[in-house]
């Protein structure tokens, strides 16, 4: 390459970078979207649409809304005090904490003419077995002292409607002192529901929500609170990881600048070492924006650690030019930059060609951001003048003794006996975990308040439901309650702790019309005794008859557009664009054990519309896919990686591949002594590991210098400095990430002397 | 839902206490003054249903007791039996407990026994007219929810309450005569 040439291509890479610059800007003003579901990095086939909009339906209760169950001495002055702070906060729409707060629209219009087709349980049970007498005394008494709703001699002497709504509606709420009260355990708790302005993972709401709560609760001390919802959990998850980043992300980034400091003395040179990182960065989110059209946030949480290891390209060339400096030529540079670009690009690269979109989206971001800054290095690193750093000399040669302690000490048998143990182990002793509970960053305090309003409250998470379909809405209910005696089955038996049945409100047609045949009969029985006991005139009789010739059915559209019906709207899912028919939810509640859950997947094996759903659980399977996917990929890029290497290094790959594959089988190793089982967070540093680890390899191979040694060992503690530090973290995602990193990068760089050959000399002088 | 009208009885019938304490300015809170002085009051009463479509009236007859902050019971003994029971824990039908919604009015009936008239005022536009020896007060009922079933209340008494009146809005009507045995 001429200098000429070289020149145009920086400028030509400048352009290139300016270009993304204008359409990431563009593409992102624009409305890019920005994916934070887990579920979106499935392949598409693994979910149906309906099973998105259930878990979107019934998520939003738990993700959108919160509760609060208050405990105070003075329960009316404090309960005020929070509401009116909370109303006037920017992050809660609505506050409903005063009886008046819950609109229950008019139910005498909505089920008056339907309420001779809906008895209740009790009610039904009594007419079936002939016991008119307990009926028709009540509804005596009724007519001279009406306690419910259009209790008319006509239109309802039995006060059915009435009965109905005690019957299906009950709640455990009181209603005194304005409150919406409960009593449990000797207690009594007022409960304040809140729906979010904006979205519980969003800061702002965060703080706003927290600040407006503990404001309150420092002023009132003897109040007691219970949270429920997914913004305090999120709240404390961020809390945590904010102030652990920011602690050891201070603590890296000084420890950072001292070690570059030391080495290099010069602010211009270690601002070059950032700079590839910046424009790899930007190439990669520009690259992936236009091919993807989306952004997951995975994608740029992991893809941007991904990227530090471009860090190595810019350390190795600074290292090369400040150990060399007059010496230094771009040529004799290239070969070992490029294998190791080739390397890691290959080992991402693999995992473009799995079927996860998620992971090709992650794959192909670190990808283009290592590409990016290796251009960087390659085309603009050079053309910075850099001053003869004789402290990088001296810092070289230091390291160079230490380097020539360890020389050659591992030969090819003993790295043989070492890998067969680290395999015996591994295979022995290693296990795996994909559960979500390991990433939960809740206080037990927390975790203890939300199990508690959510078994006062029968409160779900939806993260468990029976998803049902049918071609018609009255085919729906009709299979609703086929399969309701074996749910409530479950409960009495104790397999599950409840479920949530549509059909509870709204029966579907046929059991309506049974009912209204009880409800002639009960008529035909007793009303003409009634009315004599109340001393009507029997001529009345005929008048009350009529309104059973022919009276509507309740209707699941009619009750779902209700005020009254507005909480059972999370249950349906209706007609969908991509699906034929209808569809809805029975949320399932409180426990659920193995017998119980045997029992609901044999039911749904022998129905082709029913299947049982667990979100956490389906979760925990994508996050164990994503494991599995990335370790078969990787492997096999390994594989073929060798194979690419031994036509350059013959005889002496192994040396470059062992400190990437020692650090990998170290780690795991160690993991398993431990007993720590190994999930996808662990295996997403390995990567890291990995990269970092072949291009210290093929440094080492390729120049065999003080230099190249140096570079090794900066980038290491670079390395270590950003993610070994968060294995102290107390954050379980950061802790796997920093462990992983801090055995596998202190290993590599320990096996880079190790595996040398013993008579390898250092052929250049730094002078 | 349950027994809005029920409540709505009981909680007037809370009005029949001792009003002779009345100071000479009659107001909403000399009435809250009175009520909170008040202890135990017991009685008879006459209940008149009328049903404005069929223009017939269901009458009734029964006793009630009071006893401030802790118990109202209302029993109808003529023609059927039944005793309906307000305390801390809520509504009993002939010791069955009632359950509450949170749409319910129950929580009128606290207000009232805990002599909190200002939170009354909440749900009711409340007009009060004449003297201590002769009073009546207009309960109007100012949310929407209320106002689909109920007109307005009017409580009209002297030393005590002796005539409450419901108007619904279907044209019912339910007048209670109460004269007071105790003390």
């Amino acid at each position: 390459m001429t200098p000429k040439t070289h020149t145009r291509l920086a400028w030509l890479w400048a352009l290139m970078l300016l270009g993304c610059v204008v359409l990431a800007g563009w593409m992102i003003t624009h409305g890019v979207r920005f994916d934070t579901r887990v579920t979106a990095l499935l392949p598409d086939t693994h979910q149906s649409a309906r099973v998105q909009q259930a878990n979107a339906q019934l998520g939003s209760q738990f993700q959108d809304r919160f509760v609060l169950m208050v405990k105070s001495n003075d329960l009316p002055g404090s309960v005020k005090a929070l509401a009116e702070r909370l109303e006037k906060s920017p992050a809660v729409e609505r506050l409903q904490w005063r009886p008046g707060d819950f609109d229950t629209g008019d139910p005498v219009a909505l089920l008056g003419p339907a309420r001779y087709r809906l008895l209740d349980k009790d009610l039904r049970k009594k007419i079936d077995a002939g016991d008119y007498q307990a009926i028709e005394q009540r509804a005596l008494r009724q007519l001279f002292m009406p306690d419910g709703l259009d209790q008319h001699p006509i239109r309802d002497p039995y006060g059915l409607l009435d009965r109905w709504l005690a019957g299906t509606m009950a709640l455990p709420f009181r209603t005194d002192s304005n409150l919406i009260t409960l009593t449990h355990e000797g207690s009594r708790y007022a409960v304040l529901i809140g729906t979010l302005e904006g979205n519980p993972f969003s800061q702002s709401t965060q703080n706003e929500l927290h600040q407006a709560v503990a404001s309150v609760t420092n002023a009132h001390p003897d109040m007691t609170l219970l949270r429920s919802g997914m913004i305090f959990h999120a709240y404390e998850g961020a809390q945590q990881a904010r102030q652990e980043i920011s602690t050891f992300g201070l603590g890296a980034l000084i420890g950072l600048l001292l070690i570059l400091w030391l080495v290099f003395r010069s602010p211009k040179t270690m601002a070059t070492l950032m700079v590839p990182l910046l424009a790899g960065g930007l190439f990669a989110l520009a690259a992936t924006l236009l091919v993807f059209g989306r952004l997951h946030l995975l994608t740029i949480a992991f893809g941007t650690s991904l990227i530090g290891i471009a860090i190595d390209y810019a350390i190795h060339m600074q290292c090369a030019r400040a150990a060399l400096g007059q010496r230094f030529a771009l040529k004799p540079m290239l070969p070992g930059l490029a294998l190791g670009l080739l390397s890691s690009v290959l080992a991402f690269a693999a995992q473009a060609l799995t079927p996860m979109p998620g992971l090709r989206q992650m794959a192909f971001f670190a990808a283009t951001g290592l590409i990016g800054a290796w251009l960087t290095v390659v085309l603009w690193l050079p053309r910075v003048t850099l001053k003869a750093t004789p402290s990088a000399a001296a810092a070289a040669d230091r390291l160079w003794t230490l380097f020539c302690a360890f020389k050659g000490r591992l030969t090819v048998a003993w790295a043989l006996v070492g890998v067969v143990l680290a395999l015996s182990i591994i295979g022995v002793r290693l296990h795996t975990n994909d559960s979500l509970q390991l990433l939960t960053t809740s206080s037990s305090p927390l975790l203890k308040d939300e199990q508690q309003v959510q078994s006062i409250l029968g409160r779900d998470t939806g993260s468990r439901y029976l998803l049902l379909s049918a071609a018609t809405p009255e085919q729906w209910q009709a299979r609703a309650e086929v399969l309701e005696p074996l749910l409530k089955r479950l409960v009495k038996n104790g397999h599950l702790g409840g479920y949530e049945l549509l059909t509870d409100h709204v029966p579907s047609s046929a059991h309506q019309d049974d009912n209204l045949e009880r409800t002639r009969t009960l008529y035909d029985k007793t009303l003409a005794s009634l009315y004599g006991q109340a001393g009507l005139p029997s001529s009345l009789i005929q008048k009350a008859q009529a309104r059973l010739v022919n009276p509507p059915h309740l209707t699941l559209e009619a009750w779902l557009e209700s005020p009254l019906g507005q909480a059972d709207r999370r249950l349906w899912l209706g007609h969908s664009d991509t699906e034929a028919g209808v569809a809805g939810v029975i949320p399932l509640k409180g426990v659920l054990d193995d017998s119980g859950l045997a029992a609901l997947e044999r039911a749904a094996r022998h129905a082709p519309y029913l299947s049982y759903e667990d979100r956490v659980a389906r979760i925990a399977t994508v996050l164990s896919e994503l494991r599995r996917t990335i370790a078969g990929w990787v492997g096999g890029a390994f594989v073929v990686l060798a194979a690419l290497l031994a036509l350059r290094y013959r005889r002496c790959t192994w040396r470059v591949m062992a400190p990437a594959a020692g650090g990998v089988l170290i780690t795991l190793a160690v993991l398993a002594l431990a007993g720590t089982p190994v999930n996808l967070f662990h295996q997403l540093a390995l990567l890291l590991v990995i990269g970092l680890g072949l291009d210290a390899g093929i440094f080492m191979a390729e120049h065999r210098a003080r230099h190249a040694w140096l570079a090794i060992t900066l980038s290491s503690a670079s390395s270590l400095l950003a993610f070994g530090l968060l294995a102290f973290s107390a954050t379980p995602v950061l802790h796997h990430i920093g462990l992983t990193s801090l055995i596998g990068l202190l290993s590599v760089w320990l096996l880079v002397p190790l595996v040398q050959p013993h008579t390898l000399d250092s052929p250049e002088t730094p002078h | 839902m349950m027994s809005r009208i029920t409540r709505l009885i009981l909680i007037c019938t809370t009005l029949a206490l001792p009003l002779n304490a009345m100071a000479a300015e009659f107001d909403l809170n000399t009435l809250t003054q009175t009520l909170s002085t008040a202890d135990h009051v017991e009685g008879r009463f006459v209940q008149k249903r009328y049903l404005h479509d069929m223009e017939t009236t269901l009458t009734s007859r029964g006793t009630y007791q009071f006893d401030r902050g802790e118990q109202v019971v209302w029993t109808l003994t003529d023609p059927v039996q039944e005793t309906l029971t307000l305390d801390d824990d809520g509504m009993q039908r002939n010791g069955t407990a009632i359950k509450d919604s949170p749409a319910d009015v129950a929580r009128l009936i606290m207000q009232l026994l805990n002599g909190d008239f200002a939170a009354l005022k909440s749900r009711f536009d409340i007009a009060l007219t004449g003297s201590d020896a002769d009073w009546q007060a207009r309960l109007t009922p100012n949310s929407e929810a209320m106002r689909r079933y109920l007109k307005r209340i009017t409580l009209t008494g002297g030393d005590t309450l002796s005539h409450l009146e419901m108007a619904l809005s279907d044209g019912d009507t339910l007048s209670i005569d109460l004269t007071q045995t105790r003390p």
